[in-house]
């Protein structure tokens, strides 16, 4: 071996030697300040996904649509029901359901005991078209007006 | 067109003109000396007329108005007349002014005028001014001495025509209470209706129609007074400018009412009269709740025919339409 060839090999050893201890003591010291990451054993559960902050107004007006509906619903109920008693009206007849509570007397061949019912009768009646307004006035005795 | 509902009997029925109107007397199912009881009520009219007339110079009540200030003489009928009119013009809140004489005659009506079916036109000239509405209208106050049937009417000359006739009716209808079952006693649109008519179930009167078709209503009435306010006849023009007989006190003008006619149902004619000419003044806006709050039976057409009717008026109604043509 060369003089020269010794001098370059121990010119590189102090290089690196100091540089090497430098990225060790770098190392070691942020080891030190640094957790290590640790693997926990359980199977990591699935977080729910949070519940979405719903705005209270939006409730309330959602609320407010159900209801509507309903009243929509129960009004054209009542819409149905009239104008089937308008039909019955204008052709002349109305059927009338009449509910009639009284005491239903057995007759002499049963047992004797009496016995109190309530009893729903349906009776179609004729309802009479109401008279429609006469067109030209009745007769009269004299006329007020105008005077002359 | 009123129909005899009973053709078949022989009532009473007597026609003359006076008042400038025509005057009908109806007995229904005459006493003996009706005749002469609806002579003697003819008699009344007439000296009613006479006496309240301001087409005559000499009448009782030209002399009032002539007089002026001063205390004159006048007769029972006229005096009578004149307090009436007092009490209407008190009663109305004075809606109801008698001190309408100038202006009628400012506007040509200084005459006893051939109305009936024709446009009569006056020639043109200025008119008075008309009055502003928030223009103090001094109350009428005349003064009264009923033991000499003297009177002062004050400085602004009076007119009776419809309260006169009012008056006209009534007494005449007292006169002739007695002379059968039931009796009409009517001129030129005001009546009395004295018992249950020629049927036994109520005097029927047609509400006359303003706009000249078919009536607006048919009253049923018994022991009541009937009178209507309309300018379908009294109605004429002076140059280009329409004019009429119903002057609003406000303004001591014709009245710019939107109401064709008013007809009013009442114990008295006169008062009736009264009640109709100041309904009409007051018009369309103000009708019904001025009517309701006064108790008073009134039917009413607008200028657009529209027929109105007030809580009162409900229970004489027989027949009436919503709307005229």
């Amino acid at each position: 071996m060369t003089e020269r060839g010794t001098r370059a090999r121990w010119t590189a050893a102090a290089l690196v030697a100091p540089a090497a201890a430098a990225v060790f003591t770098g190392a070691t010291v942020w080891a030190a300040e640094n957790q290590p990451v640790t693997a926990t054993a359980s199977t990591p559960a699935l977080s729910a996904p949070a519940a979405p902050v719903v705005d209270p107004v939006v409730t309330q007006l959602r609320k407010d649509v159900l209801t509507a509906r309903k009243q929509v619903a129960d009004l054209s109920k009542q819409v149905k029901a009239l104008k089937k008693k308008a039909a019955a009206i204008a052709s002349g007849t109305s059927t009338r359901t009449y509910t009639t509570s009284g005491t239903n007397r057995p007759s002499s061949s049963s047992s004797g005991s009496s016995s109190t019912q309530s009893k729903t009768t349906t009776v179609t009646k004729a309802v009479p078209k109401p008279a429609p307004k006469p067109v030209t006035p009745p007769p009269s005795n004299t006329t007020t007006g105008a005077s002359g | 067109m009123p129909v005899d509902l009973r053709p078949d009997r022989s009532d009473l029925q007597h026609s003359f003109r006076s008042m400038a109107s025509d005057v009908r007397f109806w007995v229904v199912n005459p006493a003996a000396g009706a005749e002469a009881t609806v002579a003697k009520a003819q008699a009344m009219v007439e000296a009613v007329a006479s006496a309240c007339t301001r087409f005559e110079p000499a009448s009782d009540l030209m002399a009032a108005n002539a007089a002026g200030k001063e205390w004159q003489q006048v007769a029972p009928e006229c005096f009578e007349a004149l307090v009436l009119a007092a009490q209407a013009h008190r009663l109305t809140g004075g809606l109801f002014d008698p001190r309408v004489l100038t202006v009628l005659r400012s506007m040509g009506y200084d005459r006893s005028l051939p109305f009936a079916g024709r446009t009569l036109a006056m020639p043109d000239h200025p008119l008075p001014k008309a009055r502003r509405r928030w223009q103090r209208v001094r109350p009428w106050k005349p003064s009264f001495d009923e033991a000499r049937s003297s009177v002062r009417v004050g400085n602004e000359p009076v007119d009776l025509g419809g309260i006169g006739k009012g008056l006209a009716v009534t007494w005449a209808s007292e006169i002739l209470a007695a002379s059968g079952d039931a009796v009409l006693t009517e001129a030129g649109g005001d009546l009395m209706a004295r018992g249950n008519g020629p049927d036994g179930t109520g005097w029927m009167v047609e509400v006359e129609n303003p706009f000249g078709g078919q009536a607006a209503a048919v009253l049923r009435v018994v022991d009541r007074g009937v009178a209507t306010s309309s300018t379908r006849i009294r109605s004429w023009t002076v140059g280009k400018r329409q004019a009429h007989h119903l002057i609003d006190p406000r303004t001591r003008m014709p009245a710019e009412s939107d109401l064709a006619s008013v007809t009013v149902v009442g114990p008295d004619p006169g008062i009736a009269e009264v009640w109709s000419k100041s309904l009409f003044v007051l018009g369309r806006g103000a009708i019904r709740s001025y009517a309701d709050e006064h108790g008073l039976a009134a039917l009413w057409i607008d200028t657009g025919g529209h027929v109105g009717v007030s809580h009162e008026m409900r229970p004489y109604i027989a027949w009436q339409v919503s709307r005229v043509s």
